[in-house]
């Protein structure tokens, strides 16, 4: 019974020393980055959530994209912690995980969308169609079902940390069904800086039926 | 082990010097100064079930069955009398997920308390106690046709309190073995307020909208009718025990009125209203049995 007894005296000893450094001193200063590049690609919007696709043919009312701003340099991402472990998992406490936080030397001053091709008869080729656009981040950021306005994509990105990684992302949605066969965005974003990044969507194909 | 025996021998010297105590400081002949009964059986709910119209009316979608009891029921009631004229009775019910979430507090008053068989008081009582709402996002699924017209995935059901507090006259009767209690009151009661969201995004399209459900507390008047009768089927000095059954009843026209916000694509596009729901009747009825001891 007595060595019953020790024996867990001497795991409760090993286990809490493996909890009480639960507490790492991570150097919290952010890595900065620059805005410098675009990306943007096709969204399939017509189901319950959005999801990026390959595919350049959307439904008249479902017309969305992804937009990624991030440094030319390339994405950034923290190391996440790695699976080296089978069956009961190594106590994180024992060694520090600390996250790479990064913070951009910029925030979107502004969003500017512009229409290639006519949208309806009352939207011409060439229209800027910002307002007929809403937004949703595509990060953690994103609560509730709804989008939001384009003014508060871009003012969320003030005094932004990015923990994931140095890409600043969101979705953009078409508010009004496409009359058209086709149809292409120019997507001009103003950043703090002044400078202006911009490119052009793929070409879509409406699918009426 | 031994610690914990120690600790449990503790606890029944301890019980047993306060009934020690309890039965001394009954000086006076009652037929109880303090009562553990515990007692199991049903609860019926109905409602008038009426069409949802242009709005949704969270009255339909109580949770119901159509055979047997709707929800059971594991009562556990103390009563105290601290003297002639006052009794105390907390119950505290357990339904099938054996929490104890609903309480009543009764409080009686017999303003002449005497050796007659029958005695007459008042009684008030304060009572909350939960039940299910379910499904309710059924109103959209058959409304919002062209939409998903509900974009969480899970069942929906969330325990809604009814709260209240009653007034009446009580009739207590004792006679040999028997004895057994009559009450009527009147009351108000109401829904404690909740909170719900209903999320939608159209079919193969962007358009996306929210619906945000805030109930208000609306208060109802309603009419309770209780009885309840024991047979004692064994004493000891002070001590006695047996059975009980009582049922109760509950009539009331209420309604859950809220107000509904309507966000489109953003939360910036907001349509507030105020939704008054017709009043439909409740009922409730319970039924129950079991065991007593009195000291």
């Amino acid at each position: 019974m007595r060595i019953f007894k020790k024996a867990i005296l001497i795991l409760a000893i090993f286990f809490i020393l493996r909890i009480i450094p639960g507490c790492c001193d991570c150097d919290e200063s952010t890595i900065p980055f620059n805005f410098n590049s675009i990306d943007i690609i096709n969204l399939d919007n017509s189901g319950e959530w959005a999801v990026t696709t390959n595919s350049d043919t959307m439904k008249p009312g479902a017309v969305a994209f992804e937009v990624a701003l991030f440094d030319s340099l390339g994405y950034f991402y923290a190391a996440g912690p790695s699976l080296n472990s089978i069956g009961f998992g190594q106590a994180k406490a024992m060694r520090c995980d600390c996250s790479m936080p990064f913070s951009a030397n910029q925030s979107l001053k502004s969003i500017r969308i512009t229409s290639l091709y006519a949208l309806t008869p009352e939207i011409d080729a060439g229209s800027e169609v910002s307002g007929y656009f809403v937004g949703r981040p595509t990060n953690n950021s994103s609560t509730g079902a709804l989008y939001t306005s384009l003014e508060s994509i871009c003012g969320q990105t003030i005094g932004k940390t990015y923990y994931d990684s140095g890409v600043e992302s969101f979705g953009l949605f078409l508010t009004v069904p496409v009359e058209n066969d086709c149809a292409r965005f120019a997507v001009s974003i103003k950043l703090s800086d002044n400078t202006i990044l911009t490119d052009t969507t793929r070409l879509i194909f409406i699918q009426n039926k | 082990m031994a610690g914990i025996r120690c600790h449990l021998f503790g606890l029944l010297m301890l019980l047993q010097s306060f009934f020690a105590f309890w039965s001394n400081a009954q000086s006076s002949e009652m037929v109880e100064k303090f009562r553990f009964s515990i007692t199991a059986g049903g609860r019926y709910i109905n409602r008038d079930s009426m069409p949802d119209a242009g709005n949704l009316d969270f009255m339909n979608y109580l949770y119901g069955q159509n055979f047997g009891a709707d929800y059971g029921l594991l009562s556990l009631n103390f009563r105290m009398a601290p003297t002639e004229k006052i009794e105390f009775s907390a119950t505290a019910v357990l339904l099938s997920d054996l929490i104890p979430n609903q309480l009543n507090i009764d409080v009686r008053y017999k303003p002449a308390p005497n050796d007659n068989p029958v005695t007459w008081g008042m009684i008030g009582s304060f009572y909350i106690y939960p039940q299910y709402l379910e499904n309710y996002n059924s109103f959209h699924l058959f409304r919002d046709t062209g939409f998903i017209a509900d974009l969480d995935p899970n069942f929906r059901q969330i325990s809604v309190y009814d709260i209240g507090i009653a007034l009446g006259p009580t009739l207590n009767f004792s006679k040999g073995r028997f004895h057994g209690e009559i009450n009527f009151s009147l009351g108000i009661s109401g829904f404690v307020p909740f909170d719900e969201r209903i999320s939608q995004k159209k079919k193969d399209a962007n358009l996306r909208r929210e619906y945000h459900y805030e109930t208000h507390y609306s208060p109802a008047l309603f009419f309770r009718p209780e009885a309840e009768a024991g047979i004692r089927l064994m004493s000891f000095g002070k001590t006695s025990g047996g059975i009980i059954i009582k049922a109760g009843g509950m009539w009331s026209e209420r309604s859950i009125n809220y107000k509904r916000t309507t966000y489109t694509w953003t939360t910036e596009d907001a349509i507030t209203n105020e939704i008054k729901i017709e009043k439909q009747w409740y009922h409730k009825f319970e039924i129950e049995g079991g065991f007593y001891l009195a000291f």
